[in-house]
C-alpha cells in the first residue's frame, strides 16, 4: 500500500458511503429525489475515482486507452445527475442549458467510443512513469483527439450553467446555498476542466485528479441536504412547540381542538374536547360514540349537517345539546372545516368545539329579563294610566255624587224646589257626559298602529317565534313537536302581530306545564280549507278549567299569579284583526290546544 | 253647636264639583262659599273668619299643599280638609303632617264630610 492507493480508495469509499446513505434517505422518503439525485452523483465520483487509480497503476498503454475510455462513463453520470440535482433541489437554471450539458456530454461519450481509442486521444502511443505522492504512477504520451473539445465545452457549458444558477438563486436570498451549491460546482468544475487541459494537453505531467473535485461538489451538496435535515427537524421541533401552544392556548379559552379523519372515522382531540364531551381522556373518540351524547333532539341535525360539510367540503358550523352522564345539558358550539383529497374523497374535517352554556343560559337569562321588563313597562303604562284615569274620572264623579245626594235631600224636604232639582238633574247629565268623555279619550290615546298585511309564509313564522323561545323550552326540559305541513299557502297577516301572538300561546303553554311531569310543545300547522290555514300550539299541561273556558280571552282574566289577563284578550283582537278566529280547546290526552285560523293571501 | 251654625269655603278649580258640593251643603242648610282657586280665596275670605275651608289637591298655580301653608303663615283659624280626585298612595299623611284636619277622596259622601267637621267640632267644645 501507498499513498495514491490509500487516498483514491478512500475517496471512492467515502463516495459509496454518502451514495449509500442518500439512497436509504431516498428509499425511506421516495419524495426526497434530491438524494437519488446525490446518491447517483456519488456513484459516479466513486466510479472515476477508480478509474482514475486503475489509470495510474495501468501497465501498458492498450490499458491505459481502455481505462480512459470507461473514465467518461462516471462523467457522464456526475454530470446529468448534477445537473437533475440543482434543477430539483435549488429549483433553478435555464431548461435550455441543462439539456446542452447533457447532449454535449453524452456526445462527448458517443465519439469516446466511436473516433480514436477514446474521448482524449487518438491514440496512446507510450507510457510515461513518473513519482507521485512518493510513488510511481502512469501517464500517456500520444495523439490527441479534437472530440476532446466537446466534452470541455459541455464543461464549460455547465459551469455557465451553476453561474445562472447561482446568480438566480442568490437573488432569491438563498446565500448560503447558492455559495454552497452554485459556487462549489462553478469553482470545482473549472479546476477540473483546468487541470484536464494541462494534464490532457501535456503541459503539466501529473496524473487526473478530477474525481476529487466533483468529491467537494458532492460533499457541499451533501452538506446542503443535511442542513436541510437539520432545519426540517426543527421546523418540525417548532411545529409541535406551536402546537403546543395553540393547545395551550385552546384550552385557556375553553375551546376543544379535533381533527376527525373520514377513512378511519377516527377523531383525534385534545384532552379539553374529551372533557367537554365527558369522555375519559384514554378513549378513542369516533364519531359514532360522540353522536351518542349529543342531545336526542339534536342528533339528527348535527349527524346530517356533518355529513352534508363532509361531502361538500364546507364549513361545518352548528350549535347543539349535549346530555352528560349525569344528565345536565350543556349547550356546545362548533366550527370546523372539511378538507377533500385531491381526488374529492372527503378526507378529515378540524374543528373546535365551545361549551357555550354560560352564553346561552345568559342569553334566556336576558330573554326573561326582557320580558320581566316588557311585563313592568305595561304595568307601569297600566298604573300611570289609571292614575290620570282616577282623577279625571273622579272629578265628575264626585259631582254627580254631590248633586244626587243634594237632590235627595231637597226632594225629602216637601217643598217646591223643582228648579233647582231640574239645575241638578242638567249638571248631572253634564258630568255623566263628562266622564264618559275622558273614557272615550283614553281609548283614543291608547288606539294600536295600523295592523300592516303582507303574503306571509307560516312555516318562517313559527320557526322565528322558535329561535326566540327555544332557549326556554330547553330550560324547562319541554319537548318540541313540529308538525308542519308541507305545501302551506301563504296566510295574510302582520308579521310581528302574529308573532305576538304565538308568543303569547307558546308562553302559556309553557307556564301550564310548570307542574306537569311529561312535557310537550306541539306546533301544528295545516290548511282547514283550500283558503284558510290553522296554527295550534298544544301543551300537554293541566289544560283549561271547565269553568273559565268562556272567560280566557277576556281582558283582565288570568290564572298566573303576577299576570295581568291581557295576553289571550290581545291574541283575539289580533286575530280578530286579521278577519281570523282564535279558539281554545282542552285535549283527550290531558293539556289545552289554542288554535287560530288565518285566511290565505289573495293579491 | 248646631250645623246650622257651620259655614264652609270650597276651593276648587273644578267647577261643576265646586257647584254640586255647595248645593249639596246648602241643601243641608249649611252656609257655602265656592272660590275657583287658592288666590279668590285669600283674597275674599280673612284670616279670622270662623268656618271649615274644603280645599282641593290638584289646582293649577298653588296647589292644596300651597294654599295650606299659606293660611298657616298668614295665621287662619279655619281648619282645612282636603279633596282630592287622584289616588295618591301619600298624599293622605302628607295632608295629616301639614296640619289638615281631613282628607278625602272624591267621590265622597256628605256624610263623611260633616263626620270629620261634627269630630272636630265636639272635640273643641269640650276644651
Amino acid at each position: 500500500m501507498n499513498w495514491v492507493t490509500i487516498i483514491w480508495s478512500t475517496a471512492g469509499a467515502a463516495s459509496l458511503t454518502l451514495a449509500a446513505i442518500s439512497l436509504l434517505v431516498w428509499s425511506r422518503k421516495r419524495k426526497a429525489r434530491a438524494h437519488a439525485y446525490l446518491a447517483l452523483t456519488a456513484i459516479g465520483v466513486a466510479l472515476m475515482a477508480v478509474t482514475e487509480l486503475l489509470m495510474m497503476h495501468a501497465g501498458t498503454a492498450r490499458e491505459f486507452e481502455t481505462v480512459l475510455r470507461w473514465f467518461h462513463v462516471p462523467v457522464l453520470l456526475i454530470i446529468v445527475s448534477l445537473v437533475g440535482f440543482v434543477r430539483l433541489y435549488l429549483r433553478a437554471g435555464r431548461p435550455w442549458l441543462a439539456w446542452t450539458v447533457c447532449g454535449l456530454r453524452t456526445l462527448s461519450l458517443v465519439a469516446n467510443f466511436v473516433f480514436g481509442v477514446n474521448l482524449n486521444y487518438r491514440e496512446i502511443t507510450s507510457l510515461r512513469h513518473i513519482r507521485f505522492l512518493g510513488e510511481s504512477v502512469s501517464i500517456p504520451e500520444g495523439v490527441s483527439n479534437p472530440w476532446m473539445l466537446v466534452g470541455q465545452a459541455s464543461l464549460l457549458l455547465l459551469v455557465v450553467f451553476a453561474v445562472d444558477v447561482t446568480l438566480t438563486v442568490w437573488r432569491r436570498g438563498a446565500r448560503r446555498q447558492a455559495l454552497a451549491i452554485g459556487g462549489s460546482i462553478i469553482f470545482f468544475t473549472l479546476a477540473g476542466l483546468g487541470e484536464a487541459i494541462l494534464v490532457l494537453w501535456r503541459i503539466i505531467p501529473v496524473p487526473l485528479t478530477t474525481s476529487f473535485f466533483f468529491l467537494a461538489v458532492v460533499g457541499a451538496m451533501a452538506l446542503e441536504l443535511s442542513v436541510d435535515t437539520l432545519r426540517a427537524g426543527e421546523l418540525l421541533e417548532d411545529l409541535r412547540e406551536s402546537e403546543a401552544r395553540i393547545a395551550l392556548a385552546a384550552d385557556s379559552a375553553n375551546v376543544g381542538f379535533w381533527s376527525w379523519n373520514f377513512d378511519t372515522d377516527l377523531i383525534w382531540a385534545t384532552e379539553k374536547t374529551l372533557e367537554i364531551y365527558g369522555f375519559s381522556t384514554n378513549e378513542n373518540m369516533t364519531f359514532k360514540k360522540f353522536l351518542g351524547v349529543v342531545h336526542p333532539d339534536d342528533r339528527g341535525r348535527v349527524g346530517n349537517d356533518a355529513r352534508r360539510a363532509f361531502r361538500e367540503a364546507t364549513d361545518f358550523l352548528v350549535e347543539y345539546r349535549l346530555v352528560l352522564p349525569d344528565k345536565s345539558i350543556r349547550w356546545i358550539s362548533v366550527r370546523a372545516k372539511a378538507n377533500s383529497k385531491p381526488s374529492g374523497e372527503p378526507h378529515r374535517m378540524l374543528g373546535v368545539s365551545l361549551d357555550i352554556t354560560e352564553r346561552r343560559q345568559n342569553e334566556s337569562e336576558m330573554v326573561e329579563l326582557r320580558l320581566e321588563l316588557a311585563h313592568l313597562a305595561r304595568v307601569l303604562a297600566i298604573s300611570e294610566l289609571s292614575t290620570s284615569l282616577a282623577h279625571e274620572i273622579n272629578q265628575p264623579l264626585g259631582a254627580i255624587l254631590n248633586n244626587a245626594e243634594a237632590a235627595k235631600l231637597l226632594l225629602s224636604r216637601d217643598k217646591d224646589r223643582q228648579e233647582t232639582i231640574g239645575e241638578i238633574l242638567e249638571d248631572i247629565i253634564q258630568d255623566t257626559q263628562r266622564a264618559g268623555n275622558v273614557v272615550r279619550k283614553i281609548r283614543g290615546m291608547a288606539k294600536k298602529s295600523e295592523a300592516h298585511f303582507e303574503p306571509l309564509p307560516v312555516d318562517p313564522l313559527v320557526k322565528d317565534v322558535l329561535k326566540l323561545v327555544n332557549s326556554n323550552l330547553s330550560m324547562n326540559n319541554i319537548t318540541l313537536q313540529l308538525d308542519l305541513k308541507p305545501g302551506l299557502a301563504d296566510v295574510k297577516g302582520d308579521r310581528v302581530r302574529l308573532q305576538q301572538v304565538l308568543m303569547n300561546l307558546i308562553a302559556n303553554a309553557i307556564y301550564a306545564m310548570n307542574n306537569t311531569p311529561s312535557r310537550t310543545l306541539t306546533i301544528r300547522a295545516a290548511m282547514e280549507a283550500p283558503d284558510i290555514v290553522t296554527v295550534s300550539v298544544s301543551d300537554s299541561g293541566t289544560g283549561i278549567d271547565k269553568a273559565y273556558q268562556d272567560a280566557v280571552f277576556r281582558p283582565f282574566f288570568t290564572t298566573k299569579k303576577d299576570g295581568l289577563g291581557f295576553g289571550l284578550s290581545i291574541c283575539r283582537s289580533i286575530i280578530e284583526e286579521h278577519g281570523g278566529r282564535i279558539w281554545g280547546e282542552n285535549n283527550p290526552t290531558g293539556g289545552a290546544t289554542f288554535s287560530f285560523s288565518l285566511n290565505v293571501w289573495k293579491g | 253647636m248646631s250645623p246650622r251654625s257651620l259655614s264652609f269655603c270650597i276651593v276648587d278649580d273644578d267647577l261643576s264639583f265646586g257647584k254640586s258640593l255647595k248645593r249639596l251643603l246648602n241643601a243641608r242648610g249649611i252656609a257655602a262659599d265656592y272660590f275657583g282657586s287658592a288666590q279668590s280665596f285669600l283674597d275674599c275670605v280673612p284670616p279670622g273668619q270662623q268656618g271649615y275651608a274644603i280645599v282641593d289637591l290638584h289646582m293649577p298655580h298653588c296647589d292644596g299643599f300651597g294654599l295650606l301653608c299659606k293660611m298657616q303663615e298668614m295665621r287662619y283659624t279655619m281648619p282645612v280638609i282636603i279633596i282630592t280626585g287622584q289616588a295618591q298612595a301619600d298624599a293622605r299623611d302628607l295632608a295629616m303632617q301639614r296640619g289638615a284636619l281631613g282628607y278625602l277622596q272624591k267621590p265622597f259622601s256628605g256624610e263623611s264630610l260633616l263626620e270629620l267637621v261634627i269630630k272636630h267640632e265636639a272635640n273643641s267644645s269640650i276644651q
